[in-house]
């Protein structure tokens, strides 16, 4: 896969924007506030119909503008493809494929793929489990569309029940045969989400495990552990005993959305034990093992966007990254720095051919 | 955006009121309105306000309907052993175009969404249940659409049905892609209701 061109217009700051790209590796320099990010951010949204950083479209619109669109080029496998997104309030997402829509934008999702590192990914070990989640969520939704479409309905479904639980709370008004039918629904989803979230970590934590190796040159195994309720019984069984405990907090107490994944070094959770050095390469070794896992199950080396990632690495961990991007084993690559003089210095001897962009607001 | 005339701003403002009405669709129609004879505006305030106040709804099956029974309800022709349910009346146009329908309808008025404040109580489920009590029912074919809401609505009636000596049967899904019955072609559609399966989760 390889990205030729890509058109920004009123996409958070930048009014129109037109890149041509011409290399394996690409380099945004620029200042602080420039735009360098926006462009890493639109070929991310161009792939998986979403922001990396903002999850609501509204707020990706250029302020006093009201709708944003993005074009992108891309050659796959000798085939050119030109992907469409547009989004404007109240009207649904726009994405076209040389100029067809999909008949479900889920269709679209995994069909480029994509993999960011950027330095609010430290939220991932930091953060609540949510952040976790959506890690787990977009690596399995970009290779099973099962899972893609179970989870949008899980989703949808909870938010009902939880009305109706809300309801119950504040109105003691509660229609039972409509909780026991979004239930009914509901407990063949958490089993599907559940079972493939499990099979997924049996595959890719060796992947994990040994990238993270050759980023740290160490000997320390890194993994995540699966923390789910349904690790204790079957889904229907358990979401039937919860149903009082449901009705009495007003909400689900019970289902995948309380799923959570440990981060662990050695078996240690990373959150409490690890130093920074050591949260900075797992996150790395756990996106770059994303970029290839990706590899593995689409057959296409991912889009790899790095945003200012060098900047905030010591030149050991920047070496070993290197090393491996030189063995060609990941896709084309975006990234993004403040001084082009670093970038420059870094991949001088990597023999990659690097096209400098110059980006300013 | 700012508008030269607050009547074109009052204009612009119930104009884009319309599903899939922006501002700017909204404007066009209010310029194309003012380019017109001023009968052309008065015919249309009159369709829409006669509209409102003249329409009546099947007290059967609540189609909209001229009369209190509506002409498919009250025809002597029509199988009422056999009742198809509905979101709305697009629906029921749709499956009357395929010309392979012989029962009566019932139309719920939309589909469960708890989130969007529709609840079971708010749509025609009820009476449903009390048709089919009456006795006289045989058969319930359920043509909603293939959507969360549309599979929760289903169930749901279904439900309520349980122990009832009525059959449920379902239009063949897949039909309806995007999720509405008023896309589907009409021979797909028609042969689908041709060959309805059991409904079941
Ligand atoms: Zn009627």
């Amino acid at each position: 896969m390889y990205l030729r061109r890509l058109q920004l217009n009123n996409f958070r700051n930048a009014v129109s924007r037109d890149y041509v790209f011409e290399a394996p590796v690409v380099a945004l320099t620029g200042r602080n506030g420039a735009g360098k990010t926006n462009v890493l951010d639109a070929l991310h949204y161009i792939c998986l119909t979403r922001s990396y950083f903002n999850s609501q479209d509204q707020q990706l619109i250029r302020f006093g503008e009201d709708y944003f669109n993005l074009t992108a080029q891309i050659e796959d496998e000798g085939e050119e493809y030109k992907v469409f997104c547009a989004y404007q309030p109240g009207n649904k997402k726009v994405v076209k494929l040389n100029g067809q829509d999909y008949p479900r934008l889920a269709d679209h999702i995994g069909r480029f793929p994509v993999v960011m590192i950027a330095p609010t990914d430290l939220n991932l070990i930091h953060e609540g489990s949510d952040e976790r989640r959506r890690f787990i969520d977009m690596l399995l939704s970009q290779t099973d569309r099962d899972y893609l479409l179970a989870l949008m309905k899980y989703n949808k479904l909870l938010l009902q029940r939880n009305t109706l639980l809300k309801s119950w709370a504040q109105e003691r008004k509660l229609d039972k045969a409509l909780l026991e039918v979004l239930d009914e629904q509901l407990a063949p989803l958490n089993r599907l989400i559940y079972t493939r979230r499990a099979a997924l970590l049996d595959q890719f934590n060796p992947v994990f495990e040994e990238l993270h190796l050759e980023i740290c040159q160490g000997h320390e195994k890194a993994g995540i552990q699966y923390e789910s309720g349904f690790h204790q019984g079957d889904a229907a069984t358990l979401m039937r005993q919860g149903v009082q405990a449901d009705l009495e907090a007003g909400r689900s107490l019970t289902g995948v959305h309380r799923d959570d994944f440990v981060f662990t070094i050695n078996g240690q959770p990373v959150k409490k034990f690890g130093s920074q050095g050591q949260q900075k390469s797992f996150i790395i070794a756990l996106k770059l093992a994303q970029s290839d896992f990706l590899g593995m199950l689409t057959g296409k080396a991912p889009f790899l966007l790095l945003d200012d990632v060098f900047e905030k690495l010591d030149p050991q961990r920047v070496a070993s990254l290197l090393q491996l991007v030189g063995q060609e084993r990941f896709g084309q690559i975006l990234l993004t720095d403040t001084d082009r003089g670093r970038v420059e210095a870094i991949f001088r001897h990597t023999g990659a051919e690097v096209q400098y962009i110059g980006v300013s607001s | 955006m700012n508008y030269p005339s607050r009547l074109i701003e009052e204009a612009v403002n119930a104009f884009s009121r319309f599903p899939g009405i922006g501002r700017k669709s909204a404007l066009r129609l209010t310029l194309y309105l003012l380019r017109q004879p001023g009968e052309e505006s008065q015919q249309l305030a009159k369709a829409i306000s006669d509209l409102r106040s003249k329409v009546v709804y099947c007290s059967s099956c609540h189609n909209i309907s001229d009369e209190p029974v509506c002409r498919i309800c009250a025809s002597k022709t029509r199988d009422k052993g056999t009742i198809c349910v509905v979101a709305d009346l697009r629906d029921v146009i749709a499956i009357e175009n395929t010309g392979q329908y012989t029962g009566v309808y019932h139309v719920l008025g939309g589909l469960i969404a708890p989130m969007e404040g529709v609840s079971p109580d708010q749509l025609k489920i009820q009476s449903l249940l009390d048709r089919v009590a009456s006795g006289e029912v045989k058969e319930i074919l359920l043509a909603l659409s293939a959507t969360m809401e549309g599979d929760t609505t289903g169930f749901y009636i279904s439900k309520k049905l349980a122990g009832q000596p009525v059959r449920i049967s379902t239009i063949a899904r897949g039909i309806a892609i995007g999720g509405e019955l008023e896309y589907a072609d009409e021979l797909t559609l028609g042969r689908s209701i041709l060959n309805r399966v059991p409904f079941g989760g």
